[in-house]
């Protein structure tokens, strides 16, 4: 009561700090809500009763607002935070979501989510002759080529121009960025800088 | 063959192909990897880095890599060992190899297609021309079964009259004579080890003649060498010959920033010259403790004995310095101290048999907390390279070390730093050892020492760089303290306890001290081999460095006795 | 083979009962594979040199090919055509004889062409002029030591019973001439051998042999002989060999070394031919004299004998023991140490063949001290060398008994005949896999010591790669040792292991796990 609820969703959203979503707090949110409905009806009451000529109620009726300010504040952090995080990933992943992130949007935030990428995506098709992928490439690459090192045995790698590489634990090796990026994000390659 | 022109022989045919990099397990190698590797990124040439620490690897990382490559690099590695034959690659593969190591294998020398060596040949004593060694005409046809090579009576025979018979029997005499001759020469050529100019020098020269040399490069090019006078694989006078070449181009990368017009940022990197004490990293450390663990100073005071100690203090009270001081860090030094430490030894050190305690060498400087000497890279390079951490494989080892070359990882390289200094005092604990149990003992031909299981000490030098220091402290130390005329000119054979597991040792031979400061030839490669044939020992002779080799334990005594009479 | 004892019964069972096997000792012995050397070796040496481009000095070979040979040639064929002048005939003829003497190229097919053949076996015939006969005779030798081809144009013109007549010629130069080149014929091949023994040379050939006979002439008819005992297919006709065999008995004694070494090369021929041949050579009595060669100073000698017994042993049970009870194991030990490693090679592939035999021999190769020698040449040797230590144990895996086995276990054969199974040559690795199985399947019960051993030595992981080989053999023993050997310790634990299915692990849910807190 009193804005403990609202607290715990903004804790959720503070646990969430690897870029993983926590699934939708529905029931959190429904609490918060009936909450907020419960000190408005209170409020009221009181209000009524104040009209009516009693004096002494102000104090409850100023903090129960106050806890209700809080409680919409604490809302739309969550939600409006949990928008950004659905952003930033469309940006890291594409326009389709992992399995296991979907599971944990509400269906809202789906929505949003699609109608996002809709909105993205008849910008990026404005830029430019046939449209340009700006999520590609997001920071300037340095240079063509990326030092890695190999973090685990993957075996032969082929590249576009049919030559292949031979991916062994601890070696090096001095390759194309655009063959590399991938990799690297799989965790199989490690960048090094020099 | 030797190349003549690296940039276009070398440099230019590999511009637009991927290579195969491999690079041996020691500091030079390193830092010519370093080098090379720059320069490869500059140019945008995409290459495959492996690391290697013995034939064995070479044949391996050959093996899987070499799908779809042409051109192989070898650095400190390969050079002395018939690389087509051990590898047998495709007609269309060509190999690069900067090897310091000597003597090259001949048919690396005569090889007119497939091998490039980058190195001069001014390095390499009395090459055996290609008649004395190799011979381009038919053999003659067998005939007359009873003198042929092969023992089996030919179907047919031809007969010969007398002339015949005697420009045969007279071609025949003359092959013999050319076989006896051309066995001598290889015997001699191949007797001795010994090391050539520093790879990093080499690469640093590559570098330089595309204009692309910076002081980065010429940083990693004194390392290499520095690291090649710690050994003693070079003798101070190549050493100071090769630093007054590297002077030069250090006068000229670093000659701006003087005037005050023209200052250069703080954190650049600036290296100067400057002849420093041998005393080793003595500036991370206290001089004190430098002093203890430096061989040259600990060997010719005999630290190790009460005398010694005694004349230490007396050393540092001839110099004005009080102990407190000493034992102070260095950086905490007072700073009127700090600054004259130089002229201070300096000027007592003669009083004290330590004439030759300077040597020249280089600074290098970037930022105002990092000042380091060459020395102190290399040893703490070597001490990453080597680390005794049990959860670094080799090639974690090899990358680490990689890494503490470049100036992003400042951090790792303390930590070489101070990797080094348990390196040092390992050494010195054990030279400690062996002489108060009188463990260095006289075989006749040559001293030997064998490293007990079980201290902690043991795990350093299952590394061989670190077991080659060791090594060489311990005969230096030994001779110093023997009062036999003859231990003065004795090699020294040492082993240490590898793998409990498997029951190994790791053996090095070093040469006798030299005399004068002049290199050594070590002969105990062929010796090491011809060993192990006679008694049928469990060897493993995969070392590049032929005078270190592996060794089943058990079979050591067999070994041992066997080496002794072969060298009696 | 009438008189099986009940343990060479039980062992013809046991083989027949392993998998795949069911051949007896005789097909396990193996005759001597003309192993192709290791050619790329030797190529590669060539072809760095070839690249130097060292010019070429030796230009004077081309005589054959110049006009003015070719002239002279014409001009020696129609001189020495002219029986009615004598001198002429003489100096034509001596002056082709000396351009085939000559340490240059002859200009053999030159001077056929030119239709030299009949006008030199005419001269064979003159018996007025034996400078005549000597020249043309040397002449037609250098001729039949040429090709095949050559060699056989000799015969084709008739020359063979001309030779055999010049054996009975009173001027020695002239006989020893003909031995020659009846020599250099019958060396060209079975044919060409069995036309001239059909014609009669062996008698007078033999006949050569007394004490009186000088040195080189009695070395050129020791040549014929092994010239006679050459080439298979078919070997020399057994009542040849039944002739020769005295006289081989004789020559074994000389005290020359070169006849020595060509008769021993003789017997080593005779050898390779069968067990009937083989018998022969044993019945002839010259064993005893033999076996002792295996330790002759001279490496030439002992290179022959070696190969001569190492035939004799591929033949029966019976045949090889006479072999060893003439105490031949006594010179291995030195042999197996030889600096040579053509020499260490057939002194292994030798003893392949003893294991292979009845367990009294190899006992005898265990009690004669061979085994770590055997195993070591295993380890580390010329790779044609440990594929016959490869043969050699896989043998006694499988005729020994279970004691022999663990002696060999005991010397340490299990991880370098593990270090073999990665080795490209296939037959190899087989043989070794095989040995392998052999081992463990003689340990009976006590397997665990053998099957740890093979772990630590990396042997596992080998074996579990070559269950992915193409040959059938190689996949199928490789299963059968991993499932019956190592894959007992999975099945210990199979039972507490969790099922595993699409979701994850289903941990058993019966067990007693407190749900209210525990109680301490």
């Amino acid at each position: 009561m009193y804005g403990e609820k609202a607290i715990e969703l903004i804790h959720e959203l503070q646990r969430a700090v690897n870029g993983s979503l926590a699934p939708f707090n529905e029931e959190g949110v429904r609490q918060v809500l009936e909450e907020m409905k419960a000190l408005y009806d209170q409020n009221q009451c009181d209000v009524e009763a104040t009209v009516q000529g009693e004096k002494d109620r102000l104090p409850a009726v100023q903090f129960r607002h106050t806890c209700l300010e809080r409680n919409k504040r604490c809302l739309l952090a969550y939600l409006h935070n949990r928008l950004c995080m659905i952003r930033d990933m469309r940006w890291e992943f594409g326009s389709v979501l992992p399995a296991e992130v979907k599971y944990n949007l509400s269906e809202q935030e789906v929505q949003w989510f699609t109608k996002y990428n809709k909105s993205l995506a008849s910008y990026m098709r404005t830029l430019g002759q046939d449209g340009l992928d700006l999520t590609q490439d997001r920071s300037p690459p340095k240079s063509l080529y990326v030092e890695v090192r190999c973090l685990m045995d993957y075996g032969e790698f082929e590249s576009e121009d049919g030559s292949s590489v031979v991916l062994k634990k601890n070696s090096q090796h001095f390759l194309l960025r655009s063959l590399c990026e991938p990799l690297i994000r799989q965790g199989v390659l490690e960048h090094i800088m020099s | 063959m030797f190349i003549t022109d690296i940039r276009t022989q070398f440099y230019d045919v590999i511009l637009h192909h991927r290579v195969l990099v491999l690079v041996a397990d020691d500091v030079d190698a390193i830092c010519a990897c370093k080098i090379l590797q720059t320069l490869l990124q500059w140019d945008h040439v995409q290459y495959t880095l492996v690391p290697v620490s013995g034939k064995d690897d070479v044949e391996q990382a050959f093996l899987e890599h070499s799908e779809q490559l042409k051109y192989v690099v070898l650095i400190n590695c390969g050079g002395t060992v018939n690389l087509l034959e051990s590898l047998q690659p495709d007609e269309n593969v060509v190999f690069f190899i900067c090897d310091s190591h000597r003597p090259l294998h001949l048919w690396n020398i005569y090889n007119e297609t497939q091998i490039k060596l980058l190195m001069s040949p001014d390095d390499d004593f009395d090459i055996p021309s290609y008649e004395e060694v190799f011979r381009d005409d038919e053999s003659d046809s067998d005939d007359s079964g009873a003198e042929s090579d092969s023992s089996e009576p030919t179907g047919k025979r031809r007969r010969y009259d007398e002339d015949a018979l005697v420009r045969k029997m007279n071609r025949r005499q003359e092959r013999r004579n050319w076989d006896d001759k051309r066995s001598k020469i290889l015997f001699d050529y191949e007797e001795f080890s010994y090391y050539g100019s520093s790879a990093a020098v080499v690469m640093y020269n590559l570098a330089w003649k595309k204009s692309k040399d910076t002081n980065d490069l010429l940083w990693w090019a004194i390392v290499g060498l520095t690291d090649q006078l710690i050994h003693k694989k070079i003798d101070r006078e190549k050493y100071v010959s090769d630093v007054t070449e590297l002077n030069r181009h250090v006068a000229r990368h670093n000659h701006r920033g003087e005037d005050e017009e023209n200052t250069v940022s703080v954190n650049t990197m600036k290296i100067s010259f400057l002849p420093d004490l041998q005393l080793v990293l003595y500036r991370h450390w206290s001089i004190f403790e430098s002093l203890k663990h430096s061989s040259y100073t600990a060997c010719n005071l005999k630290l190790w004995t009460l005398k010694g100690q005694k004349k230490l203090n007396e050393f540092l009270a001839d110099m004005g310095l009080p102990l407190a001081q000493c034992q102070q860090k260095f950086s905490a030094m007072d700073i009127t101290y700090k600054n004259s430490i130089r002229e201070l030894l300096e000027s007592s050190a003669r009083k004290f048999g330590l004439e030759n305690i300077t040597l020249p060498s280089f600074l290098a400087q970037y930022g105002f907390k990092n000042k380091f000497c060459a020395f102190d890279i290399a040893y703490a390079v070597e001490a990453i390279l080597e680390s005794v951490d049990k959860n670094k494989s080799s090639e974690e080892r090899f990358l680490d070390a990689l890494d503490c070359l470049s100036r992003s990882y400042i951090d790792k390289l303390h930590k070489g730093l101070d990797a080094s200094k348990l390196q040092l005092q390992a050494v010195v604990i054990q030279v400690q050892s062996l002489l108060d149990m009188g463990q260095v003992v006289s075989a006749g031909p040559f001293l030997y020492a064998f490293l007990p299981e079980g201290t902690p000490e043991t795990k350093f030098f299952a590394h061989p760089n670190c077991l080659s220091m060791l090594a060489r402290f311990a005969l230096e130390a030994y001779v110093k303290m023997s009062k036999s005329k003859k231990a003065k000119n004795l090699p020294l054979v040492m082993t240490a306890p590898l793998n409990s597991e498997t029951g190994t040792s790791l053996v090095i031979g070093v040469p006798p001290l030299p005399e004068l400061e002049q290199s050594s030839r070590n002969f105990f490669g062929r010796a090491f081999e011809q060993a192990g044939k006679k008694t049928g020992s469990r060897t493993l002779h995969n070392h590049f460095d032929s005078s270190i080799m592996e060794l089943k334990t058990g079979d050591r005594s067999k070994f041992f006795d066997a080496l002794i009479s072969l060298l009696s | 083979m009438s008189n099986l004892s009940i343990e060479d019964t039980a062992m013809a069972s046991r083989l027949k009962s392993f998998k795949n096997k069911g051949r007896d000792q005789e097909e396990m012995r193996r005759r001597r594979t003309e192993t192709t050397v290791e050619l790329r070796k030797n190529k590669r040496e060539e072809t760095v040199l070839k690249r130097r481009n060292v010019p070429n000095l030796e230009s004077t070979d081309s005589e054959e090919e110049s006009p003015l040979m070719n002239k002279s040639i014409s001009e020696i064929v129609v001189n020495a055509a002219k029986s009615l002048e004598p001198n002429i005939q003489l100096d034509a003829v001596q002056a082709a004889r000396k351009l085939l003497s000559s340490d240059r190229n002859p200009p053999i097919d030159g001077l056929i062409e030119s239709g030299i053949l009949p006008v030199l076996v005419d001269c064979l015939a003159r018996e007025d002029n034996p400078s005549l006969q000597f020249e043309a005779a040397w002449a037609l030798t250098n001729i039949a030591s040429g090709t095949s081809k050559q060699t056989i144009a000799v015969v084709e013109a008739g020359a063979v019973p001309y030779f055999l007549k010049l054996l009975g010629s009173q001027q020695h130069n002239v006989a020893e001439q003909a031995v020659w080149a009846l020599g250099n014929i019958i060396g060209d091949g079975p044919r060409c051998r069995d036309y001239c023994i059909k014609e009669g040379v062996v008698r007078p050939l033999l006949n050569f042999i007394n004490p009186t006979i000088p040195l080189s002439f009695l070395r050129n008819v020791t040549w014929v002989i092994v010239n006679l005992c050459r080439n298979k297919d078919p070997s020399p006709p057994l009542e040849t060999i039944r002739e020769i065999l005295p006289a081989l008995l004789a020559l074994i004694h000389h005290s020359d070394t070169n006849i020595l070494v060509d008769t021993v090369w003789a017997l080593s021929y005779l050898t390779d031919g069968g067990n009937t041949q083989i018998q022969m050579v044993i019945d002839s009595g010259i064993v005893p004299t033999l076996v002792p060669l295996l330790s002759s100073k001279e490496v030439k000698v002992q290179t022959a004998a070696l190969r001569a017994v190492g035939n004799i042993v591929t033949g029966t049970d019976e045949q090889t023991q006479v072999v060893l009870d003439h105490h031949a194991l006594q010179h291995f030990p030195a042999l197996l140490d030889h600096a040579k490693d053509k020499i260490n090679k057939e002194a292994v592939w030798f003893l392949s063949n003893i294991t292979a035999g009845s367990q009294k021999q190899v006992q005898e190769v265990i009690d004669a001290g061979l085994i770590p020698q055997i195993i070591r040449h295993l380890d580390k040797s010329d790779f044609q060398t440990q594929k016959e230590a490869a043969w050699a144990v896989s043998n006694l895996t499988i005729s020994g008994n279970k004691d022999q086995v663990s002696v060999l276990v005991e010397e340490g054969v299990v991880p370098p005949l593990c270090k073999l199974l990665t080795v490209k040559d296939p037959q190899v690795v087989q043989v070794c896999i095989d040995g392998i199985n052999n081992i463990l399947k003689l340990a009976g019960e006590n397997y665990h010591d053998i099957a740890v051993s093979i772990e630590m030595c990396g042997g596992l992981d080998k074996i579990e790669l070559l269950q992915n080989s193409d040959i059938e053999e190689i996949y199928k023993l490789a299963y059968e040792i991993i499932d019956q050997y190592f894959s007992e310790i999975d099945e210990e634990d199979a039972a507490l292991a969790p099922q595993a299915n699409q979701d994850g692990f289903q941990f058993d849910t019966n067990t007693n796990i407190q749900t209210d807190g525990f109680q301490f």
